[in-house]
């Protein structure tokens, strides 16, 4: 028996407008006190009527062309009817014949992952149930009643968990690159569900399907994965009991309990799939044209996987460097601004930033052995010390410290064995801390790397004087010379030339 | 003085010329109110506390020679559907039954900001659903022209309050006839403008792609005024047009009679309609024959579909406007129920009065999974044959003349218990609402048993300017328009 | 032609997704009144409707799209202003299933 996995992934993203998708009011719905944010219309008063905000289309079309998506010209709203409180029209404003856009793709672990749409809609109001008293109440509140969801949903392409945790991953980093959304799994603002089933094929050569399960209110990335592993597992052992397979009326809609980690039925909602979609008569069509659309493209960003690809081609920095540093939005964008300056430098007198450029337009364009050693130079800093820096401090990094000059003359230095790797290390921190030029700072702590051999055979002798043992060590095994060098470099303060160091050592101690 | 039976400009005269106060005129009405309403029973409210508070504003204004308002001194009688701010709005139903809006119309506004004074909230089929007023869900309106006869419909209480001079003009709605029909039944003008040209936003919606905010008057020449304030691009309405609004006053006298080509609908004027209406009807053409227009035979030949278009679109509309109505934010509601379901069950079967169920349930059923292509896409698309026709016969012709009811008015009772001849008698105004025309209502005389009839004007898209001055001159050559009800 | 009878069980169900419930008086009234309606509507099916498109607005004119700027909003008071079923600043709805 062969199991195929067959997921598909439907994935809300809360956008962050300043106002709402309908009504001018605040689409700010966090650690506000309840039904603050309301007004005729979000609150389905009789008479109201909506009128769409612009900027959230746009990054709809936005989000849409940097997944791949074509925008349709001409789209429009409908209404998806259904009762229940938090849904104060009693319908819902939602898009389901000619959506924003429309086929787009992700490629995931060398997998295409296919993009069937990508639509605008409203967000529901918020439910809060408790009992008191003995009696059951639901508390609500229509803040969040009417704020802009993208909805973006993936063809059943996808044929693992693990690939459906990457999805995701991609997904909210294209997002925050955008701009658009916080796209923060616990606080709300994405939301994911899978819809899962397996492809079986028997022994005896049928192919067949299990019945469909939907999986919602799962609140983290890791719970996606773990929910998708547990109903590939629960359908299979199902299918081996009751041979069910997938029909129209069989799919089901399962919660995910992150307490016990299993996935559970629903109560069946009742009529809810009669939706009774039609065309919104208070929203007249929505028509973009192409030069508008052509200028939503260009206010898109480098993506992150044509970064990577540029860091690694024309910076020449490792995968795992160029993952690394582009996780981040922000940070990639700070630390790419230093590597253009570089390029720039010669040709430009004013170092204007210029951010993002693309590939096409670097490669080539001077000399490119140059750009990177100065990228590895640079990108090892980012890495190691500022990213441990913030880690500590828990900030993001912050622009207006960073210096692209100092960056050049660390680098000119180190390349000239002036300073060494470690110091240089400790000085950019300092330097982003104060302000002042790490190269000044270095020398003014007496930093500056010895390299002078008669400087280094002095310390290296008195080194020998003050270390018998090791010594003996070394001449038994020369393959500890490490521990006399790290003394070498603790006397000179982490000023000498480590490779010098090690060199006038080995000659004395023949 | 008679304050009732003066024009918009002659009230606003008398302010700025000192002849009379805002508050003496609003005393004057609630005084007539108090006389005359018992009998026709045109409003579900009277907003004493407001009109009088607005005269002293007014007043005040004047005492200090501040500039008021283009309607100042002017009563106005809104139809309940209109939200009121701080004014109790019912919709005529007892689901909305206390409701007190946090917000007004847009065109409710527009007129309070030029000083119009309301008198009160007027009596509606509930949410507008019906022909007749007979549906409200409180009580039933009387023609004003004979007390046992029905008024018409949804905007009843609007039209009688009008014929009898309880206010200078009133507001109404007209989604399939709703301002035409009572205006014509009880002998008064009304507009129904094209669609968009008035904001929809603060009014309970019935059918979002047909209803039409719009005026009676007892003459085209206080419509035109009142439609200069409330026309035009809102904002908070995105289906309201961005079109320059007209001078509609100053453009009274521009259209000229002589030459102009006047179609009659042959499908308008076949054995359905009363021979009475329609010999008055006919009459009207003739008179502005009179004048040097040309009449002509024209066709619409889809007249026949517009009703059945009509009624699967708007309860399709109304299915969906009327989900929000479950009394948990505003509105009645009702403790029982077990579950989510059975409370949503109780509290709209409890307070919904039958027409609006009717609908609600006529509309579910035409966009439910498996009729929804045969039904709604249909109808839909029948829209478009109709929309087609309009556009095709009023350019060959100047505009459209047709009755506007079958019938003058009927006894009070007879039609109600058989709901498809209550939408049958909507024969001659829904296509207009179907295709989004503009159309304007007049009266044109009186049958044998002194009850009103009217026939409609019908231009293309915004030409509300043209069908307004062949009224308003069609007004200085007749005086139907100036007959009173004995009350 | 079709015959478009309304059964009982059909009212039941179309009721049901309204969210209205019907006393069986009022589902005696209806439905005769329901189906001779609907019937009517059956004058639509011999009309050729090929290659022609719906008509959802009569009136299409551009732009409506809102700048995304905030403007006023309810007071919580305000909001909360039309029922009493309010607690704590939020509308409540008792006897409400668990989701």
């Amino acid at each position: 028996m062969k199991v195929t996995p067959i997921i598909g992934l439907e994935v809300h993203v809360e956008l962050r407008t300043q106002s709402k998708m309908f009504c001018s009011c605040s689409a700010t719905h966090f650690h506000v006190e309840a039904n603050t944010n309301t007004c005729p219309v979000c609150l389905g008063l009789p008479g109201a009527l909506p009128v769409p905000n612009s900027t959230a289309c746009e990054w709809c079309i936005k989000l849409g062309i940097a997944l791949g998506c074509t925008p349709n010209l001409t789209s429009f709203f409908e209404r998806k009817n259904y009762f229940y409180p938090d849904l104060a029209k009693g319908y819902q404003l939602t898009q389901f014949e000619k959506p924003f856009v429309v086929n787009g793709k992700l490629v995931i672990d060398g997998q295409e992952i296919r993009i069937n749409r990508a639509h605008m809609e409203e967000d529901t109001g918020k439910s809060i149930h408790l009992t008191t008293s003995g009696q059951d109440l639901t508390l609500i509140d229509y803040n969040r009643c009417g704020v802009p969801l993208v909805e973006i949903v993936s063809e059943p392409d996808i044929t693992s968990a693990q690939m459906a945790k990457n999805y995701l991953l991609k997904i909210q980093q294209i997002i925050r690159y955008l701009g658009i959304s916080d796209a923060d799994i616990e606080k709300g603002s994405m939301r994911c569900e899978p819809t899962i089933n397996l492809k079986i094929e028997t022994d005896d050569g049928q192919t067949v399907y299990t019945p469909l399960a939907e999986i919602k209110n799962v609140a983290s990335l890791t719970g996606v994965q773990i929910a998708i592993d547990f109903e590939l597992n629960r359908q299979l052992e199902e299918f081996k009991q009751t041979g069910e397979t997938k029909s129209k009326t069989n799919k089901t809609t399962r919660g995910w309990d992150a307490d016990k980690n299993q996935t559970f039925l629903q109560r069946e909602k009742e009529g809810s799939s009669d939706y009774r979609y039609f065309p919104e008569p208070d929203i007249p069509y929505i028509n973009f044209t192409q030069a508008e659309i052509d200028a939503i493209k260009a206010s898109i960003p480098e993506l992150p996987d044509q970064k990577i690809e540029k860091y690694k081609t024309v910076y020449g920095l490792s995968d795992y460097d160029a993952q690394t540093i582009t996780a981040d939005f922000s940070f990639a964008n700070i630390y790419e601004s230093i590597i253009i300056d570089y390029i720039y430098k010669n040709k430009v007198n004013d170092l204007t930033k210029i951010v993002g450029k693309s590939l096409k337009d670097l490669v080539g364009f001077t000399d490119s052995a140059k750009v990177k050693d100065f990228a590895k130079f640079t990108a090892n800093l980012f890495l190691g010390a500022i990213k441990t820096h913030l880690n500590e401090t828990g900030e993001d990094l912050d622009q207006s410290k960073i210096n692209s000059q100092f960056f050049f003359d660390l680098f000119t230095a180190v390349s000239n064995s002036e300073i060494s790797a470690t110091v240089a290390k400790q000085v950019i921190i300092e330097s982003y801390q104060t302000g002042e030029h790490p190269v000044e700072i270095a020398k003014s702590k007496g930093l500056i790397q010895v390299s002078d051999s008669g400087e280094i055979e002095k310390i290296a002798t008195e080194v020998i004087t003050n270390n018998p043992k090791a010594v003996e060590d070394y001449k038994k095994n020369p393959m500890s010379i490490g521990f006399l060098i790290g003394q070498l470099m603790k006397a000179s303060r982490g000023s000498a030339n480590p490779v010098i160091a090690k060199n006038i050592l080995e000659k004395l101690l023949k | 003085m008679d304050y009732s039976t003066l024009s918009i400009p002659q009230i606003r005269q008398l302010l700025l010329g000192k002849k009379a106060t805002a508050t003496e005129i609003t005393q004057f009405f609630l005084a007539k109110i108090k006389l005359i309403d018992p009998q026709i029973k045109a409003f579900i409210t009277i907003t004493e506390k407001e009109a009088l508070g607005k005269a002293a504003e007014i007043d005040k204004k004047i005492a200090n020679n501040e500039t008021i308002g283009k309607l100042a001194g002017s009563i106005m009688a809104v139809k309940d559907i209109f939200l009121t701010k701080d004014i109790e709005t019912t919709a005529s139903s007892q689901v909305l039954k206390g409701y007190i809006p946090q917000y007004s119309s847009t065109v409710y506004q527009k007129l309070l900001d030029q000083d119009a004074i309301i008198i009160g909230k007027t009596n509606t089929d509930p949410f507008a659903f019906g022909g007749s007023t007979e549906n409200s869900g409180f009580f039933t309106t009387k023609n004003p022209w004979n007390l046992d006869m029905i008024p018409g419909g949804s905007s009843g209480g609007s039209a009688a309050a009008t014929a009898a001079n309880l206010c200078h003009f009133a507001l109404g709605t007209d989604t399939g006839g709703s301002i035409r029909q009572p205006a014509s039944l009880c002998g008064v003008s009304g507009l129904k403008p094209t669609y968009g040209l008035n904001s929809r936003f603060g009014i309970t919606a019935m059918a979002s792609s047909f209803d039409c905010p719009g005026v009676f008057a007892r003459s085209v020449d206080d419509i035109a005024t009142v439609t200069q304030i409330t026309a035009g691009h809102d904002k908070n309405d995105a289906t309201s047009t961005h079109q320059t609004i007209p001078d509609y006053s100053s453009l009274l006298d521009s259209v000229n009679l002589k030459g102009l080509k006047i179609g009659l609908p042959k499908e308008y004027f076949t054995q359905a309609i009363n021979p009475e209406v329609k010999a008055k009807v006919l009459e009207a053409a003739k008179v502005l024959e009179s004048k040097g227009a040309i009449l002509k035979e024209v066709s619409l030949p889809s007249t026949n579909l517009g009703l059945a278009v009509y009624y699967i679109l708007v309860p399709s509309e109304i299915s969906a406007n009327m989900s929000r109505y479950e009394g948990i934010r505003f509105g009645q509601t009702s403790p029982d129920g077990s579950n989510i379901i059975s409370y949503y069950m109780n509290v709209r079967g409890q307070f919904m009065e039958p027409e609006v169920k009717r609908r609600i349930i006529i509309g579910t059923y035409a966009l439910s999974s498996g009729y929804y292509d045969a039904y709604y896409t249909k109808a839909a698309k029948v829209r478009t044959l109709i929309k087609q026709e309009f556009e095709s016969v009023l350019a060959d012709v100047d505009v459209i003349l047709a009755p506007v009811s079958p019938t003058s008015a009927w006894k009070i009772g007879e039609k109600c218990s058989n709901p498809l001849e209550m939408y049958l008698a909507d024969a001659y105004t829904v296509c207009i609402n179907v295709a989004g025309v503009p159309s304007l209502a007049l009266p044109c005389g009186f049958n044998s048993n002194n009850l009103p009839i009217g026939f409609q004007l019908i231009g293309n898209f915004f030409e509300e300017s043209k069908i307004m001055s062949i009224g308003h001159q069609y007004q200085q050559i007749t005086d139907y328009h100036l007959q009173q009800p004995k009350l | 032609m079709s015959s478009t009878k309304i059964t009982l069980e059909t009212l039941d169900h179309i009721a049901k997704l309204a969210r209205i419930k019907l006393s069986d008086h009022e589902k005696e009234v209806f439905l005769p009144q329901l189906e001779s309606v609907i019937e009517y509507f059956d004058v639509l099916n011999s009309v050729n409707t090929d290659n022609i498109l719906p008509t959802f607005r009569v009136i299409e004119e551009s732009s409506p799209l809102r700048e995304d700027i905030v403007g006023e909003s309810f007071s919580q008071k305000l909001a909360l202003s039309s029922t009493k079923n309010t607690q704590d600043g939020y509308f409540v709805v008792t006897n409400t299933i668990k989701k």
